[in-house]
């Protein structure tokens, strides 16, 4: 048997320690380990999008980020982006506009939209297609996503006036 | 015109909240102490005999509970949607690659996954077909007893041959179209655990009452002792049911007593789980000068696979829609479905008729450009009209509105500037146009939908109906049609959906048929309820005569709301059932003619592509899409509709195509497998036509599947517009494309 390693990280705000095994990818510990269920598992080989999570900040697929690179690292999913009972702005985006179908993609495209808006905060639909090229949805077409993103644009600013 | 209060609003998806903060739970979310990982050891042989089983050491790898073959199985081992030809473990032969041999469970995943390795099984090959001509020919290995022809379906109308004779043009193709991938991107999945004496299994399903029948069986348990409740189901485009992971995640709780929980791996999903039969279509299209449609001639040929799964009924809707939404009084279809040791194709969104479109669609382009008629015009003159016959000898009474359709989709294509792209040099560019027709509800066969429901003071009102939500939201939908009958709103009912043990068995979600079938049961359910409500009524007012309006009582000047008399006229649990099954016939078993189906949704499609002179590559520019929906119950959930089925079209006549060399799928991923992402969706126009069906919900009909139909003939005739070639193969491949233009 492997020895199981310690990691440290942050998850939506909170440390956690956990024993892992030393292959065990982000996902799996996520998922099994701080039982955080609402992170995918889609394809597990980093081509549907549907894990996808931020680490300090960044998008990454966690079904092929070794749970271990996140030592000392600052994790966000999709359980961290609710303000107490207040839905993130893209949450309620998603939710008006028929951006969610099936749901299965949702986690993953709320995490990229997250970021994409946290770099352009004024994307064009063309812009927010590139940001979202990496998650797959079979449902909708994208076309209701989209909107979406733009809708929670609009959300944001007036939210800041 | 009516107003409504909640039909024709986009309500809050009531699934939705969970699903954006993720706390939706999924089959494979679900968590148990003591939970047992499932696998299965599958043959990589596309036809072998099974010589031996080695499991020894399988069974010696630590967290191992249990390694089983099909001699361990508690009952049945023959399972399939129409025919039961397929085997839960191969005992003896395995007819394709990924038949399942070995079960095993395990207490973590790690350790099921090293038996998996370790299981040895040993084969002798046997000879194997992979085409369907060949497996026609009498010298084919058998594939089973019953031989490989495995179905024959006619469609037969006035004399063909004799009015070909006489067509001032008659116009003949092959085509040929590829499987596809459902490529949901919840991979499927089960979890099974005893409820006290009860086995309970929840997996996403399109028809729990189904699966509690086949489980039984499987299981040897009574269907008592059984209790499937639909998960949340993360995307099914026609697939999901039958055997699947929460089966054997059942047999390994039967067999053990412990929860158990399998879920498949992306590879295996696409190996294992059914594909959109490839069509080998020939077809025959015959005019007048004017371009008057006399006759029609159809041959086509079906690989179905290894196993019967849903071909026989999709060969049968494939035959009845594939002249295409025309007028034509001379017709012969033929369509034969073959067994092979290929993949097994099975039920998926368009059920038989994408790829019958594909071939009807050029067709008519063709012969517009031989009469000298715009595709508008050609479409125009043929296309079935209110009171006119379809193919099938059905008259087609009300809810006809095809010509709008394709109003609406020249008007917007007359109304755009034209593209940047059409000046570039680099690229060549064209529309291309196409209708559909498609039948709701199973093809002539009896499919009632069935709504329970229930009210007592001071409780929501319950909702029952057997049915899942595919993401389409149809329980929105639903719980609208219950609102505007009662006067209420969403958050005042309590919806319990396709558990077989809370709900009555409504048929399954199939044939775009939730909104019209089970939406009409909703319907009359609540008709039934605001009666009993209504003599309570009526006895504490001493009236005989009572009008039950915009959720209110009224005689005279006395008025009372539904839940206002509820709660205070009602001191008991009043229960009401609500049925709906559309009326059809079957289909006469020579000629194939009848009412197979109690309305049709029409739709048109305009795509603009763009080709690249000098690689081939296709772009789609713009779509533009019309449907008659009968009447829009939520129009954000319709155009998701339309979008998201124009996009899986637009990857069945651009992307997507499972290759399979020697039985063997050489792209089971999305690494190889391309579905459309997010930078292929062009610039999208969608008109909604709303001609009433009497005898829908509100008037309305169905969209999940018309939706995708006309995209991917419509990309073709695109192409061949600007490109001036037809292509007759599925996907328009950009080799193909490229080699036509050198």
């Amino acid at each position: 048997m492997r020895d199981k390693a310690k990691l440290k990280m942050k998850v939506n705000g909170k440390t956690h320690s956990v024993e892992v095994e030393p292959d065990a990818s982000l996902l799996e510990v996520l998922r099994d380990q701080l039982n955080l269920r609402g992170t995918k598992k889609g394809c597990e080989e980093g081509e549907c999008g549907a894990c996808t999570v931020l680490i300090d900040g960044l998008p990454v697929v966690s079904c092929l980020t070794p749970a271990l690179k996140c030592q000392g690292l600052s994790v966000e999913t999709v359980e961290g982006m609710e303000d107490g009972k207040k839905l993130h702005p893209l949450q309620e985006a998603f939710l008006e506009t028929g951006a969610v179908q099936c749901g299965y993609c949702t986690s993953g495209m709320l995490m990229s939209s997250r970021h994409l808006l946290e770099k352009n905060t004024n994307p064009t639909a063309e812009e927010i297609k590139i940001g979202l090229s990496g998650n797959l949805c079979r449902c909708t077409g994208y076309v209701q996503i989209i909107e979406a993103v733009l809708s929670a644009v609009k959300k944001i600013k007036e939210s800041e006036k | 015109m009516r107003v409504y209060t909640t039909i024709g609003q986009s309500v809050t998806k009531v699934d939705g909240r969970e699903k954006v903060t993720g706390r939706t739970v999924y089959a494979g979310d679900e968590v148990f102490p003591d939970l047992l990982y499932v696998k299965v050891a599958r043959s990589d042989r596309p036809h072998a005999e099974i010589l031996e089983i080695d499991l020894s050491s399988a069974k010696n790898i630590p967290g191992v509970v249990g390694v089983w073959t099909a001699h361990d199985l508690p009952g049945a081992n023959a399972t399939g949607t129409r025919i039961k030809d397929e085997s839960v473990l191969c005992s003896k032969r395995v007819r394709r690659v990924g038949d399942p041999v070995v079960l095993i469970a395990a207490k973590s995943l790690r350790a099921a996954n090293s038996a998996k390795e370790s299981v040895s099984i040993g084969y002798r090959d046997l000879p194997a077909v992979f085409d369907p001509e060949e497996a026609l020919r009498p010298e084919a290995p058998r594939i089973h007893e019953s031989g490989n022809l495995l179905f024959e379906k006619k469609m037969i109308k006035g004399d063909v041959e004799a009015a070909l004779s006489k067509c001032a043009y008659v116009i003949t193709n092959t085509y040929r179209t590829q499987r596809i991938e459902h490529s949901y991107l919840e991979p499927e999945a089960g979890t099974a655990y005893m409820d006290g004496k009860k086995l309970t299994v929840k997996l996403p399903t399109k028809h729990a009452h189904f699966e509690q029948d086949e489980l039984a069986k499987i299981l040897g348990l009574d269907r008592k002792d059984i209790r499937v409740i639909c998960a949340p189901i993360g995307g099914y485009f026609g697939d999901k049911q039958g055997l699947s992971p929460g089966y054997y995640a059942a047999i390994v709780t039967r067999l053990t007593g412990f929860p158990a929980q399998m879920v498949y791996e992306r590879r295996e999903s696409f190996e294992v789980s059914t594909k959109r039969h490839p069509y080998i279509i020939q077809m025959t299209t015959g005019a007048d000068k004017e371009g008057h449609l006399e006759a029609v001639k159809v041959d086509i040929l079906v690989d179905t696979g290894a196993y019967a799964s849903y071909g026989p009924s999709i060969i049968g809707r494939g035959v009845v829609h594939a002249v295409g939404p025309y007028r034509v009084k001379n017709i012969h279809v033929k369509g034969r479905l073959v067994y092979t040791n290929n993949p097994v194709c099975g039920s998926m969104r368009g059920f038989g008729v994408p790829q019958v479109a594909i071939a009807c669609e050029s067709q008519m382009d063709l012969l517009a450009e031989a009469v000298g008629k715009d595709p508008f015009e050609i479409r125009r003159i043929n296309c079935l009209q209110a009171g006119e016959e379809n193919a099938s000898g059905q008259t087609l009474k009300a809810s006809v509105g095809l010509t709008e359709c394709l109003g609406e989709v020249e008007r917007i294509q007359e109304s755009l500037p034209p593209h940047p792209r059409e000046i570039d040099p680099q690229y060549l560019t064209g529309w291309g146009l196409a209708i559909i027709y498609y039948g709701i509800g199973l093809t002539g066969l009896p499919n009632p939908g069935v709504a329970q429901m229930s009210v007592e003071p001071g409780e929501k009102v319950q909702l029952c109906v057997g049915v899942g939500d595919g993401g389409q939201g149809a329980f929105t939908t639903l719980l609208q049609i219950a609102s505007e009958n009662l006067g209420l709103s969403q958050g005042d009912f309590n919806l319990l959906s396709a558990d077989t043990l809370t709900t009555p068995n409504s048929g399954t979600s199939t044939a775009s048929r939730i909104t019209y079938v089970v939406g009409r049961a909703v319907t009359e359910a609540c008709h039934h309820l605001a009666g009993q409500v209504g003599k309570k009524v009526a006895a504490n007012w001493g009236v005989m005569d009572l009008v039950f309006e915009d959720g209110h009582y009224h005689c005279g000047v006395r008025k009372i709301s539904f839940r206002e008399a509820v709660d205070t006229l009602v001191n008991e649990k009043l229960l009401a059932e609500g049925i709906f099954d559309p009326p059809t016939t079957p289909t006469d078993k020579e000629t194939g003619l009848g009412s197979p189906y109690a309305t049709y949704a029409f739709a048109a499609h305009a795509a603009q592509v763009s080709v690249d002179r000098e690689t081939g590559q296709v772009n789609v520019l713009r779509i533009i899409a019309s449907h008659d929906v009968g009447k829009m119950i939520h129009p954000v959930h319709v155009y998701g509709q339309v979008q998201g089925g124009a996009m899986m079209g637009l990857g069945y006549g651009l992307l997507e195509n499972v290759i399979v060399k020697k039985g063997r799928i050489l792209n089971p991923g999305f690494r190889a497998y391309l579905i459309p992402s997010s930078m292929e969706v062009p610039e999208f126009h969608i008109s909604v036509v709303e001609c009433p069906e009497p005898t829908g919900p509100y008037g309305a009909k169905g969209v999940g599947e018309p939706s995708l139909l006309p995209t991917a003939p419509a990309i073709h005739n695109a192409v061949a517009r600007a490109t001036g070639q037809y292509l007759f193969d599925n996907p328009v491949a950009m080799e193909d494309v490229w080699r036509a233009l050198s």
